[in-house]
Parts: structure tokens; sequence; C-alpha cells
């Protein structure tokens, strides 16, 4: 293997991705963007109560189905938005700052993290009462 | 043993040496999308996008010890004809090889097994050139090593089909962008083209599992699996469920990871089994949605919506 070549490689692969950042700057998407996206990810069901993250990078959503009440979960990683939904068995820590942090048990999207007010951080502890109560030794604040 | 000819012409790399051009593409489309907003991109994205290929192209280097040796083996005791190295032969390879590429192609998004390789090249949310440099790392590792064995049992050394695949990688990189509308109407029928393999990217219901041509058009005309990129359904680029990392470790390896997490924890050997050729998204319960399901729950939608509007 040539590492000379590998190496040159990699600094420019660095260096164009480090331009590409500069001229097109990441954008927050915000809540209709991220709502809109879950709708897409779960078309079956009907959205309800909303809570978004102070950051407006997080959203949890009330996901109403036929087969009956879903949560979801949306983030913008990069100016992409990554959706899942919580299933039983996903971990949900909430921790004592303010910031709820949901892991899920999938390679990749190990964390969806919170920062949420006071207010909205009470309404998410009340949308996550059925998993967490399915996982009680996950529920720690 | 491998002749003088073939020999050398190993050593002319077709991917390899189009590198540099592939830089100087992706920065004008970059410049491009900049001034006319027609096409997009991300630094992180960007940075798994060429450092998967830089990375495919280390483990292409790996295991092209044991593939070359094996497809030689192949051609040199099972070959019926010997057909040279007449330029006409060139043509017929790189005919051939296109079709062994819509086979390996279309398997790699129907059995979880080859998908766990080519899920790479579909992990990203954007759709311009340097996606297509996101190339998988692990394709030796699965049975698409064995779909162009027929071209060396015809006859056909080798050397001149691995050439050929070269020369058919570098025609798609062109294909990945929304820089292009469409290309004339002859263009469009029988070649793949920008517009036809943005549907093949697309993650909407009403586009999955479609146009998985290399250069000719016709084998998706011919086996079935055409569809057309309509203007009032834009695409959607990604897998059906994106991903939630940049971590290249992740991308390359994430569907292996799930393979053998569900075959750790199945019940039954019909299960396991399934969860390696089966299709990707099957479980034994349905819990998951494969693409059929997915298509089927939209044109379920599509119906609800009509009969309501009526
Ligand atoms: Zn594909
Ligand atoms: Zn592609």
């Amino acid at each position: 293997m040539d590492w000379i070549l590998f190496s040159g490689s990699l600094v420019t692969i660095a260096i164009l991705a480090f331009v590409i950042h500069r001229v097109f700057p990441e954008k927050t998407l915000g809540k209709q963007a991220m709502l809109d996206d879950y709708q897409r990810y779960n078309p079956d069901a009907k959205l309800d109560d909303a809570i978004v993250s102070v950051d407006e990078r997080s959203l949890i959503v009330k996901a109403i189905t036929a087969s009956g009440n879903q949560l979801g979960l949306v983030r913008q990683i990069g100016d992409q938005l990554v959706c899942r939904t919580l299933v039983e068995g996903d971990q949900v820590n909430i921790s004592a700052g303010g910031t709820l942090k949901v892991s899920c048990p999938d390679f990749t999207a190990p964390e969806f993290t919170f920062a949420l007010e006071a207010d909205a951080l009470a309404n998410a502890e009340e949308l996550l009462v059925p998993y967490t109560n399915n996982q009680e030794a996950a529920h720690a604040i | 043993m491998q002749s003088e000819a073939l020999a050398s012409l190993g050593l002319f790399k077709p991917t390899e040496m189009a590198v540099p051009l592939f830089v100087a593409l992706i920065i004008i489309e970059l410049i491009y999308g900049k001034v006319s907003g027609k096409a997009r991109f991300e630094g992180k994205d960007t940075f798994v996008s060429m450092f998967m290929g830089l990375g495919s192209t280390v483990a292409g280097a790996l295991a092209a010890t044991f593939t070359v040796v094996l497809a030689y083996w192949v051609w040199e005791n099972f070959a019926i004809f010997d057909f040279g190295y007449a330029p006409w032969v060139f043509l017929v390879a790189f005919v051939l090889d296109d079709l062994a590429y819509y086979w390996i192609h279309r398997m790699g998004h129907r059995m979880r097994w080859m998908w766990a390789a080519h899920v790479i090249h579909h992990s990203s949310q954007h759709y311009n050139l340097s996606t297509a440099l996101r190339q998988t790392w692990t394709g030796s590792i699965t049975p698409g090593i064995f779909f162009k064995w027929p071209i060396f049992i015809l006859g056909i050394e080798p050397g001149i089909v691995f050439f050929c695949a070269g020369l058919n990688l570098i025609y798609q990189f062109w294909i990945h962008t929304e820089a292009i509308d469409k290309m004339p109407r002859w263009f469009e029928y029988a070649l793949n083209t920008p517009s036809h393999h943005r549907v093949h990217h697309a993650n909407n219901p009403q586009y999955l599992d479609a146009n998985y041509a290399g250069v000719f058009m016709f084998w998706d005309r011919m086996f079935g699996s055409f569809i057309p990129e309509q203007k009032d359904e834009p695409c959607n680029y990604g897998l059906v469920t994106d991903l939630g990392t940049f971590n290249p470790l992740r991308v390359a390896f994430h569907e292996w990871v799930g393979i053998v997490k569900d075959i750790a924890s199945a019940k039954t050997w019909k299960a396991r089994l399934m969860f390696l050729i089966g299709p990707p998204g099957w479980t034994p319960d349905g819990s998951r949605m494969t693409s059929e399901m997915i298509r089927d729950a939209w044109e379920k939608r599509q119906s609800t919506k009509q009969q309501a509007a009526e």
C-alpha cells in the first residue's frame, strides 16, 4: 500500500470538506421541517403534540396511529434530518440539567439529545412515561 | 497464467487514473451549485462520501488477490472458448459486464447480505458528484463475486472484464448530479442518466427498487425495473431509515452489525437464513418493512385518498 498516496488523498478530502463547509454553511431547519420529515418517515401517523429543543435541532412528537400511540424523534445532524420512532426496549434517560437523552438500540442513531426548557421537559417526561415504565432501571433523574 | 497483454493492461487502472478528474468535476459542481442553487453539498457528508471512496480502493486492493486469483482460476479451468484480445471482445465484454452489473446491483437491493455491502452507496441524503464516490468496503465478501463467472466461463479473460468494470464505474460518476435535468430523448432511452439514477437513489415509496442499470438502460426496460422520474414527485434521497451518524466505520458496517444481531437473536434456522438472503427489512413477524411493504402501504394510502376525493 502506498501510504503517501493515501495520506495525500486524505488531506485533499479534508481540505475539500472544509471548503464545502465554508461555502455551504449549515442552517437550522426548524420545527416545521422536522415535522414534515417525520410525517414522511411515518406517513400513516397523525401528528399531535410536538416539543422542540432549545436549539431547534431536535423534536419529540406524539404520533397517533391505528395500532396505538407512538413517539417520534427527529434530530438534525449536519444539514440533514434523522427520524426514529420510539419502540419498546429503547433506553430512555433524562438527565438533571434539562437535557433529555434517548438512546435507541440502533447502530447508527446512538443517541437523540434534547436540551429543553423546564416546561417542555415536564411535557416530554409525560410523553415518555409509557417507555420509561418499561425501562424502570433506565429512568434516572 | 495471466497473459502478458493483460498483465500490462492490469497496470492500467481506469478508476484510479480518473481520480483527479473526479475531484475537478466535484469542485466545478460545487461552484455551479453555489451560484445556481442547483447542487447542494454539506462538508461532513462530502467528507464521508470521499473517505468511503478512499477506503473502498484500499479494501479493493486488499481483496484483489483473492478475487482476481479466483477469477483467473475459473477462466483457466472452465473457459469454453478462447476469444483472445480483439477490439470486439472488449465491446462484448463491456456489454456482458454491464449485464452482470445489473444483476449484482439488483440483488444488492434484494438480498440483505449483498445490501449490507451496497447500502453504503445509498446512505447519503445528498445527491451530488461526491455521492458517486461513496462506495462499499465489503463487496468482495458477498455472493456478488460469482455474477461475472459466466463471462469468464464463456472465454473472456478476467482482466478484460475488470478493465470494462472500471470504465463502467467511471461512466457512473457523472450521473450523480442534480445539476443536469434531462439528456436528449435518445440518450435517456438508451443510457443511464442523472434523471434515471436520481430515481434509483430516491427513497420515495413509488421510486423504490428501480433503475439498477450501470450504463445501458435497456436492462431495466427488459427486466421490468424501469421507473421514469416524475416532475411532480421530486426525489428524496437516502435510506428508508436514515443514518444517524457521520462516523465512517458505522457507515461502512452498520448493516453487517444489524445482520449479526438479528441472526444471533433469531429463534429458527429459517429466520437465520432469511436474515441473510431475504430482502432488507424482512423479519419473521413483519415488524419491519421491506420495500414491497412500503410500496403496498403507499398504494393503499393513494387509493384511500382517491376514494375520499371522489
Ligand atoms: Zn443501488
Ligand atoms: Zn449511485
